[in-house]
């Protein structure tokens, strides 16, 4: 009957909380698809200056080559080195390809001929693709145009790659799965912190604790709405899934299950932020504070190997980053549980301990 | 001409807050504004003070436009709102040193301003102490200094007195009525009507509008031989029969006799008019501010709030509902409730008074099981509350100083929940809300309307009605009826009453001493000890007071009584 009543109240003021409604549907849509944008690490229209000295047939050829990259947006040809390197300077433009006189008449030679091509290394991840596609747009020139040369050059012994999940080697799967991953966990952590700072806020807390409800059943109408919620949202999740065109390899149901069992966590995590918080307002601060730490540190925004030893020793501590290994497993590689126990395993006492730590902080809130 | 208002009016969307409000104020008067919450008090106060614009008619203070000339005004006056405009990580010094920065007061003029308010307060002995550290009447005290410093020629105070106990309530108004002697203007929004008294002038709002101004003595007039008392031996016949008459108005069960309003003694009905003859003694009294607003605003609402057949008191003297002996609460090394020993019994009502800070919250929470007691006995419905605190809350209801309601949902679906939450279902959950909104009242509103656009009384009584669906054997009441109305607060009481006549033990917090009228005993309540508990009479007796003392006298009597013993034992 308590039970009822509560959980009936928490459905209500839900649909009730236009904010709490927008922020999920904000995190789980225009979030990703914000961030599928704009936190791509693929190069296109990459703003290129060229510095032709040669002014010959290969030179124009190569420019063609260039031009015909979609990696590549040719700016007007500046006057010289100089200007080039200026505007470089002013970030107007990332690369400088400067074709040296006597370019065509090195190749047509059959001699190795030189490019100098001028970099702006300040984004790392950006330089390293672009240098990629520096190499590929030579490679493909030197295969054209100059088939002797480019012999020479196969002579050596070639890596016959293949690449697998994910063959267009698009950095859209990942970022659009790591971003479904976190907006798990921060609806996981901010709805129920919310649902119990708000009580404690406007005094209902204590008018709660004066009624035959027992702790048990508040702090199960506390979460479980959270974990529905979560769970719900995995729906509209693959909605935007269907339209980056991300694979969904393995089991949605497995992937409720994944998500039930991390979400454990989350919950345990915003459950344990209201009950050191007084206001809505410490709520969120404190939940952000402790919710950037662990996206960093699960290999959302910057891969895990990348990092010192010892905050790669750090990242095992998030429950985030076996989420997020396990959604990418899932989705890209069609993963199950043959492969993925382990993840699991590792979320689950992560969860249950969490969670248990959380349920006696609630306890001790209302004594 | 100081200041002055010509049909000033406000909307907000579609809501009219205000409208059509004149009136003028000259140096050094005082203006009581009075009425009901939602009344459109705080919005008049903004717009006297330049902070909110008009939407009709215009404003100026000092000769200025508050719409134009905002900046003018603002430099020359003092404000305090509501809610605390302290800062509680600077210490008191430091809070009066930012107001007077702000306003450009500086070097020997600040000091002298500083030692004069200071003193004034009474608050010298604690410059250093960081203003959150403060009880809430220091609070308040300092909060009105920090708006004396710059010497304004006019001070607007938004209910300065809500949620201050009598002492400090006695104090501010002390400070406040030195400087309406040196010459500033005052405008005081309240709901407190002894505090209106105290004005020169008074203006009455009800639903953003005047229905009454003047000075309190023209107000009183208007409505003098319309206020009458009974004393009997028999109430409760006298009282159900007033109670039908449509003559009379404002009926009141005080403990020793009933209180009315009629238009006059001859628009009663002959056989009304006859058995008051027979069983009482009718005798025609000085009406209060307190009636002159009911006669203004509560007219056409008569008695029909509360549908209620008249209580019959009847005390049983049995086995106490409640039983503490010795009960203690610390936090730390703070004491809040110091050996309290206190019974209840079915039907009684007791009201405890004392400062803020006094302990009466923390005794409540303890007596409800919130709060576990570091010494003592505690008994409630015969559980022993120490070790199982569980065990009580069905036969405990609980209303908390904000009215603890779930503002996102309905009137309906907020009795619903505690319905549940009470373990009530099916046809008994039904049966007790119906029968619990039609005692309180609230089955004559708009069921499905969001609990927070209710108005102040109304959530009163959805809170209480909310906390009595389980049908408690005992009820805690604290603070039910802060900054409430006097007409809305008087239907509480009637329903308090009620609820005590079947048997339900109340104990309740409150402000304002006058309800203490209401109740069989009062309990004062100073620094976490329960000073003494009786009837008004006893209290006298005990102290040695003549009878008939105030209630406030009398409080202020044992409280400096209790600070001579401690002193003699230090």
């Amino acid at each position: 009957m308590a039970l009822r009543a509560l959980l009936l109240k928490e459905l209500i003021q839900f649909f009730r909380d236009p904010l709490m409604l927008i922020l999920i549907l904000w995190l789980y849509t225009i979030e990703v698809v914000i961030c599928a944008y704009a936190l791509s690490f693929d190069v296109k229209e990459f703003p290129t200056l060229l510095v032709d000295h040669d002014r010959s047939y290969a030179s124009r050829a190569l420019i063609t080559a260039f031009d015909n990259s979609d990696a590549f947006d040719l700016l007007s040809v500046p006057d010289g080195e100089e200007a080039a390197v200026v505007q470089l300077q002013q970030g107007r433009a990332g690369l400088i390809l400067n074709i040296p006189e006597g370019f065509q008449g090195d190749l047509e030679q059959g001699k190795l001929s030189t490019v100098q091509v001028l970099l702006d290394g300040s984004n790392a991840n950006t330089a390293a693709s672009v240098q990629g596609y520096v190499d590929g747009v030579l490679h493909q020139f030197e295969q054209t145009y100059y088939p002797k040369i480019a012999v020479y050059h196969q002579a050596r012994p070639r890596a016959a790659m293949r690449i697998l999940y994910n063959p267009a080697e698009s950095s859209t799967p990942f970022m659009v799965l790591s971003m479904i991953a976190l907006a798990g966990m921060m609806v996981g952590v901010i709805h129920p912190a919310a649902a119990i700072v708000r009580e404690k806020e406007r005094a209902t807390i204590e008018q709660l604790m004066v009624t035959p409800i027992s702790v048990g059943e508040l702090f199960f109408a506390k979460t479980l709405p959270t974990m529905l919620i979560g769970l719900l949202s995995v729906f509209i999740s693959l909605l935007i899934v269907t339209w980056f065109q991300v694979p969904v390899r393995g089991s949605v149901w497995f992937f409720l299950v994944v998500t039930a069992v991390f979400l454990l966590s989350a919950i345990g995590v915003g459950v344990l932020v209201a009950t050191v918080s007084q206001t809505l307002q410490q709520a969120l601060l404190l939940a952000f504070f402790g919710l950037f730490p662990i996206m960093f540190l699960s290999g959302t925004l910057a891969p895990v190997e990348a990092m010192p030893t010892l905050l790669q020793r750090l990242s095992n501590l998030s429950p985030l980053r076996y989420y997020m290994d396990a959604t990418l497993g899932v989705f890209l590689k069609g993963a199950g549980p043959a492969e993925l126990w382990p993840h699991l395993l590792v979320m689950l006492v992560f969860g249950v301990v969490l969670f248990s730590a959380s349920l006696a902080g609630f306890r001790r809130l209302l004594r | 001409m100081l200041l002055n208002a010509e049909k000033v009016g406000r909307s907000f969307g579609e809501t009219r807050a205000l409208e059509d409000v004149s009136f003028q104020l000259d140096n050094g008067q005082m203006l009581a504004v009075v009425g009901p919450d939602g009344a459109g008090k705080t919005t008049l106060m903004l717009m006297l003070t330049a902070i909110l614009d008009p939407t009709a008619g215009r404003c100026t203070v000092f000769g200025f436009d508050s719409v134009k000339q905002s900046a003018e005004i603002t430099d020359r006056i003092g404000y305090m709102s509501q809610n605390f405009s302290l800062y509680d990580r600077l210490t008191v010094e430091e809070n009066l040193a930012f107001s007077a920065g702000v306003r450009g007061i500086k070097g020997a003029e600040y000091q002298a301003r500083r030692a004069q308010l200071l003193e004034m307060a009474g608050l010298s002995a604690f410059a250093d102490r960081y203003a959150g550290k403060l009880s809430g009447g220091m609070r308040k005290k300092l909060s009105l200094c920090t708006n004396l410093i710059h010497q304004p020629e006019l001070l607007v105070l938004d209910e300065p007195g809500l949620g201050v106990d009598p002492l400090s309530r006695r104090e501010l108004w002390q400070i406040l009525a030195e400087f309406q002697r040196q010459g500033t203007a005052m405008v005081i929004a309240t709901s407190y009507m002894d505090e209106a008294e105290n004005c020169g002038h008074v203006l009455m709002l009800d639903q953003g509008k005047i229905v009454a101004e003047g000075s309190p003595i023209d107000l009183k007039k208007q409505c003098a031989d319309k206020v009458f008392e009974l004393s009997s031996a028999q109430p409760g016949s006298l009282y159900s029969t007033l109670s039908s008459d449509p003559a009379v108005n404002y009926l009141q069960w005080l403990p020793t006799r009933l209180r009315f309003q009629v238009d006059a003694l001859e628009r009663l009905a002959a056989a009304t008019q006859e058995q008051c003859r027979l069983q009482g003694e009718l005798t025609a009294v000085e009406p209060t501010l307190e009636d002159v607003f009911v006669h203004f605003t509560g007219a056409d609402q008569g008695n029909q709030m509360v549908p209620s057949p008249a209580p019959a008191r009847l005390l049983e003297i049995g086995k106490p509902v409640i039983s503490t002996h010795g009960l203690t609460a610390r936090f730390g090394g703070f004491t809040a409730v110091d050996t309290v020993s206190l019974n209840l019994h079915a039907g009684e009502i007791i009201a405890l008074v004392g400062p803020n800070g006094a302990g009466k919250t923390t005794l409540i929470r303890l007596l409800c099981g919130l709060l576990a007691p570091a010494a003592g006995e505690l008994e409630v419905a015969a559980v022993d509350v120490r070790r199982k605190p569980q065990a009580i809350r069905s036969y405990v209801g609980y209303m908390s100083q904000s009215f603890s309601l779930y503002s996102d949902l309905s009137a309906a679906e907020n009795m619903a929940f505690f319905a549940g939450a009470y373990r009530l279902g099916g046809k008994k959950k039904a049966a007790s809300i119906t029968a619990v909104s039609r005692m309180t009242g609230i089955d004559g509103i708009d069921q499905h309307q969001r609990a927070g656009s209710l108005s102040g009384a109304i959530r009163q009584r959805l809170a209480l009605a909310c906390a009595i669906l389980h049908e408690p054997k005992v009820l805690f009441l604290d603070e039910p009826t802060s900054g409430v109305d006097p007409l809305s607060r008087y239907h509480f009481w009637q329903l308090i009453q009620l609820l005590a006549s079947r048997g339900v033990a109340v104990l309740v917090t409150t402000h304002y001493l006058s309800e203490a009228a209401y109740c069989d005993r009062i309990g004062l309540m100073d620094r976490g000890r329960l000073l003494a508990c009786g009837t008004l009479q006893t209290l006298c007796q005990e102290a040695r007071l003549a009878e008939g003392t105030s209630l406030e006298d009398v409080f202020i009597h044992y409280v400096s009584r209790a600070a001579a013993e401690r002193e003699q034992a230090t």
